[in-house]
């Protein structure tokens, strides 16, 4: 009799938590959404009772069966397209815009295979619509298509560093090795002054490493960033000069002036890893920051990483995390070079006849992760167990980053469901700077960084993106986009065995391919 | 034709019944490839109308067969682009290479094996020799960078041993065709060689018995009795290779391959992938390439198929 | 094998052994060195931590064992569901394999009868000539067989090269085997089933391998086909663990990123896939590996 007493006196308790709760959240239907993007674990059941925590939780509040279907990066675009042109799509898909798949979008969107949203859709999610508003892509294909079909993800919202927006690469040094060697610790490097210290590196080798000792260390790819894309604002596509013409930017005078510099620091100076063409899968990140042999490097430096690439080098070489130091590149001319980033990466879209309440569903899973309650969760897990706001609205880490790993893989992470696939608009990069768990000089170092990069710069130097060239899906420029300057360029950095011969290996090459950019060229200034 | 329309007529019909008796007596044989036959018409030959893209411009809601004609718009895109006959030439060269470098080994192997004179030893040679197919290139790639490299094992050796300054194997376009034929035997000739030993497992052991007793050597035997047992087969293994000079061996390249032996490594795979990797998607154009390089093997079989036919071997296509 | 042909061979070894069996045997082993040695050191790898990799890539012992690459794949959970995929699209899909191949390898085998050449010609020129993966996507929804596990069974039901192979094999049998038993009043499906298939065995064996590591291997047609998570084939799941552990960092994209020993984790991956197969192997070697003066097929 007791017990019946206390199961009714349960039940109404629990109907009464149920009725309060309702009042302040909508009820919701069960819908099963299907979703594609490569950041979807594969093979991983994000629906409760199977998921994590945080999967469990947000699923459960916007009551969403969720079947995602990872795609690998190597094939993403492609079978997602392949799934677009079919008619088969998943409710909701992340594309990969950039100005390669730009012609392909445009004509996806002209066949009617994607979802045209409401027209008061940014009334009805504000949210959204404020991120949206900052994506700079957003907008500019909204007003290009009439019609909004593509959402872009914001890199940043709360804490956008500027417009243009600057890349987060950058030098990795050896602090310690530096100072060793006479030369100051600093914020912002030319190519040449880098150049310099790994000469002294070289001759001094303050490390005692000994014979495997890399002074300048990096692959193909960050060696011709380091070179020619810190040199040369346009070295890999078109650009207007003064007179509003296009010209080709791998032909403009400070593009030759970075390769000498490759040419210099490889075979004059020898600096630069003999084998560089070799290294791949993040190699040069290994020698700098496993091994501990390296002494400049040039790589990734994201608010949200750079805490645990120090923590992985002190786990490894013994180094304290001040002996690993970032700096920002400039070119020879003292000025940071670079084109907008442009502040999105991936966008969201929809299938043309997708249920409305799917597509309502994931709008609000939407809304409520740019909501100041919900942004923090995408990265940090649960409110009230991992983080919470404090009496001043700071957000606070009710756990110790040393101890638990909140996203990752499956079997290490605590919530493998974190990241950019339960609807976040809004990437990591954002709340990286006013996370609590990474250590807060380290925030403030790389603020800094930001900041300066737009600092050490001139319009011409750091540029916004040019939508006419971006969104341009001509034949003749998709030709000319398929040549690989970084493979070519270093090409010419090995097997030229003079500076002399390195200008003529340059030249031809120039000469040679008039044939598709000659045309590309017309196209643009017609 | 000249024939009365008459007599046609009437041959035409004796052809006919003759046609249907003998198909009437072959109706075993038809139910038995039927399986085989309705899936290549469905799974082969349907989708196979899909190079119609390369003329196409691919409109979803028309469908595959709807969508209208273009012409020759995605050849001539294809065709505008010198590298594109750079690359064609990269391929044949490496291609034909293997022919030569890479094609005897399997049978190379498949012969010495086969000579083994211990039976336990012999298995276990063998299955050591399949095992680095299962090592993608990737992982080859990466441990010949541990063996070629300037800090590798070979150069270790060679200055060890003779003081030669290091050489960059990887990195000079000299060595490049070299280390892909040498790789590609190191992968895969233990397990093509499969193939022949199976071939030579089905040669009548009574020509070896003869062979005994008439005293022949162990050379005499392979060179009469192994060898043109197996014949057909590498005949037809060469006809196929020779088919199939335009295309293969993508992952090795790209994986061998570096920005220093650019120009000796961009087959036409390799320049397909740089034209679409960034994630340009276009159907029609690598509809245009794949029609063109079929159209070239195609040529290339047939005529492979006329050479070994007139040099008195027999041909695969009958 | 009879005693017989065992003591023949033992006399043989006696007798033979000359100096061109040394030369043979040195060469072929040799070769086995140039090749265990790598295997070797991957199996190494898989078992040596990410600093000891990288400081002695070419390590054949790691100084400190740890199966912590191999922890890592198999508490994933997603491994289960890859064997368990891989396996039913093995069991199932060799057998059909199997039957198409051979029955239309035999049935091709004498193109003599109407349509036979042209039948044939078809069938090589699938080789030549394929599509690309558009039409056989629309051809798998039009089929209603996306997201089954029939697209990936089907999609790969004749390898043409397999079927050549196979039907070379089967031309070089003596005709007289066929013949005699055409006599006796044998239907086709009777010959062929034995008389022609018992015959074929080197080469049954052989393409059963080749089908077999083709299937266990597979994962592209279920990752375009399947697109769901209860059935990933395992080359799959371990592609996308390797992938995991090598997130891509050069697309400037912030996510979570945990240093992982990708070689370690890969070389663990390769274990794991060859493994199974290396079990396997050995029931079927002996049909393709034989002594020349032992193992007569002749019934």
């Amino acid at each position: 009799m007791k017990r019946l007493v206390s199961l009714i006196l349960a039940l109404m308790l629990a109907l009464g938590v149920v009725c309060a709760a309702s009042a302040e959240e909508k009820q919701y239907d069960r819908v099963t959404i299907t979703y594609t993007c490569p950041q979807v674990v594969a093979g991983y059941d994000y629906n409760a009772p199977n998921g994590d925590g945080y999967s469990n939780w947000i699923l459960g509040k916007f009551n969403i069966d969720f079947q995602g279907t990872n795609v690998s990066w190597n094939d993403w675009m492609n079978n997602l397209v392949t799934w677009i042109y079919a008619q088969d799509m998943t409710d909701v898909a992340i594309y990969n815009f950039s100005e390669n798949t730009a012609t392909t979008a445009t004509d996806i969107v002209n066949q009617g295979l994607l979802f045209r949203l409401p027209d008061d859709w940014k009334e009805r999610w504000p949210g959204v619509a404020d991120v949206y508003s900052k994506t700079s892509l957003g907008p500019m294909l909204e007003e290009l298509y009439g019609g909004t079909y593509f959402i872009p993800r914001a890199r940043f919202y709360y804490n956008l560093p500027g417009d243009p927006l600057a890349n987060h690469w950058c030098l990795w040094m050896r602090a310690d090795w530096i100072k060793a060697v006479g030369k100051e610790v600093k914020h912002s490097y030319t190519i040449p002054e880098v150049i310099e210290i790994c000469k002294l590196i070289k001759e001094q080798d303050p490390g005692q490493v000994g014979a495997n000792l890399l002074p300048l260390e990096m692959d193909t790819g960050n060696a011709a960033s380091f070179f020619l894309r810190a040199n040369s604002t346009y070295w890999d596509t078109f650009y207007k000069d003064a007179d509003g013409k296009y010209q080709w930017g791998a032909a403009a005078p400070e593009t030759l002036e970075g390769l000498k510099l490759w040419y210099q620091a490889y075979k004059v100076d020898e600096v630069l890893d003999p084998e560089y063409y070799l290294l791949d899968h993040e190699k040069d990140l290994e020698n700098f920051q496993t091994l501990g042999i390296a002494g400049v490097s040039y790589l990734g430096g994201q608010t949200a990483d750079v805490e645990n690439y120090r923590k992985t080098f002190r786990d490894r070489t013994g180094h304290e995390y001040e002996d690993f130091h970032m700096a920002n590149l400039l070119g020879a001319d003292g000025y940071y070079h670079q084109r907008d980033l442009i502040n999105f990466w991936g966008a969201v879209c929809f299938k043309p006849d997708v249920d409305p309440a799917v597509f309502e569903r994931w709008m609000d899973l939407m809304e409520w992760t740019c909501s100041k309650e919900g942004y923090p969760a995408t990265s940090m897990g649960l409110k009230g167990e991992d983080w919470d706001f404090d009496e001043n609205g700071e957000i606070i880490s009710l756990i110790d980053p040393q101890e638990v790993q909140l996203a990752g893989a499956v079997g290490e992470a605590k919530y493998p469901s974190l990241g950019h696939v339960l609807g976040s608009v809004i990437l990591w990069d954002d709340l990286a700077m006013d996370n609590p768990n990474i250590r807060e000089d380290l925030r403030d170092e790389s603020k800094l960084l930001y900041k300066l990069r737009t600092d050490e710069s001139t319009p011409e130097t750091f540029t916004k993106v040019d939508w006419n060239l971006y969104m341009n899906g001509s034949e003749e420029l998709l030709a000319v986009n398929g040549i690989q300057y970084a493979d070519e360029f270093s090409n010419m950095i090995t097997t030229a065995t003079s500076e002399e011969e390195l200008v003529n290996l340059y030249n031809e090459w120039i000469e040679s391919k008039q044939a598709i950019v000659q045309p590309a060229l017309d196209a643009l200034n017609k | 034709m000249t024939g009365n329309p008459v007599k046609t007529k009437r041959t035409f019909r004796e052809w006919l019944t003759h046609l249907g008796k003998r198909i009437y007596l072959e109706k075993e044989r038809y139910i038995l490839i039927l399986p085989g036959i309705v899936w290549y018409i469905i799974f082969a030959y349907i989708p196979i109308f899909g190079l119609s893209l390369a003329f196409r411009k691919y409109m979803a809601k028309l469908g595959m067969f709807g969508s209208p004609w273009i012409g020759l718009k995605n050849f001539q895109r294809v065709f505008a682009d010198p590298a594109f006959f750079t690359s064609i030439i990269t391929t044949l060269r490496i291609n034909a290479g293997r022919l030569i470098f890479v094609f005897p080994f399997p049978i190379l192997f498949a012969l010495l094996i086969n000579e083994v004179r211990l039976g336990r030893s012999k298995k276990v040679l063998q299955s050591i020799y399949t095992f680095p197919n299962f090592l993608s290139w990737v992982i080859v790639a990466s441990i010949m960078i541990n063996v070629l490299g300037q800090r590798g094992l070979v150069n270790g050796i060679l200055s060890g041993a003779f003081g030669i300054k290091p050489i960059a194997f990887l990195g000079k376009p000299e060595y490049f065709r070299p280390v892909v034929f040498a790789t590609d035997v190191w992968k895969t000739a233990g397990w093509s060689a499969i193939i022949y030993m199976a071939s030579i497992s089905g040669i009548d052991v009574e020509q070896y018995e003869a062979a005994e007793i008439d005293g022949a050597s162990r050379l005499q035997r392979i060179w009469y009795i192994t060898l043109p047992g197996i014949k057909t087969t590498i005949l037809v293994l060469f006809i196929l290779a020779v088919g199939n000079l335009m295309s293969g061996g993508f992952d090795q390249i790209f994986n061998l391959s570096n920005s220093a032996t650019l120009k000796v490594a961009e087959t036409l795979d390799m320049y397909i992938y740089r034209i679409t990797f960034k994630g340009s998607v276009d159907f029609g154009f690598s509809s245009a390439v794949a029609l063109f390089r079929s159209v070239i093997n195609m040529l290339l079989l047939i005529v492979a198929d006329r050479v070994s036919k007139a040099v008195g071997g027999s041909g695969l296509l009958g | 094998m009879t005693a017989t042909t065992k003591k023949r061979k033992h006399r043989q070894l006696r007798d033979r052994f000359e100096l061109m069996d040394g030369i043979i045997l040195f060469f072929l082993i040799i070769m086995a060195i140039m090749i265990l040695f790598p295997m070797v050191n991957v199996l190494a790898l898989s078992l040596a931590t990410q600093k000891e990799a990288a400081e002695n890539p070419l390590m054949l012992f790691p100084s400190q064992p740890t199966i912590d690459n191999f922890y890592r794949l198999f508490q994933d959970p997603r491994i289960l569901i890859g064997y368990k995929t891989t396996l039913l699209i093995v069991l199932i899909g060799v057998p059909l394999n199997m039957l198409l191949t051979t029955s239309l390898a035999y049935g091709l085998s004498r193109t003599s009868f109407p349509g036979g050449k042209f039948l044939f010609f078809g069938v090589l020129l699938t080789m030549l000539f394929n599509g690309g993966i558009v039409p056989m996507y629309l051809l798998m929804m039009e089929l209603k067989l996306t997201k089954s596990l029939l697209s990936v069974l089907l999609a790969y039901g004749v390898n043409t090269f397999y079927f050549i192979i196979t039907r070379s094999y089967m031309m070089s049998l003596p005709d007289a085997l066929v013949e005699s038993a055409k006599i006796d009043g044998a239907a086709e499906w009777r010959i062929f089933f034995s008389v022609i298939l018992p015959l074929s065995k080197p080469i049954l064996a052989t393409v059963l391998l080749f089908y077999a590591v083709d299937r266990w291997n597979e994962w592209y047609n279920a990752m375009i086909f399947l697109r769901r998570n209860d059935l990933i084939p395992l080359q799959l799941v371990l592609r996308t663990i390797v992938m995991d552990s090598n997130i891509v960092n050069s697309l400037s994209i912030a996510g979570p990123r945990v240093p992982r020993f990708t070689e370690g984790i890969q070389s663990a991956t390769i274990i794991v896939t060859m493994l199974p197969i290396m079990c396997f192997f050995p029931f079927l070697q002996k049909y393709f590996v034989k002594g020349i003066m032992v193992g007569a097929i002749k019934a």
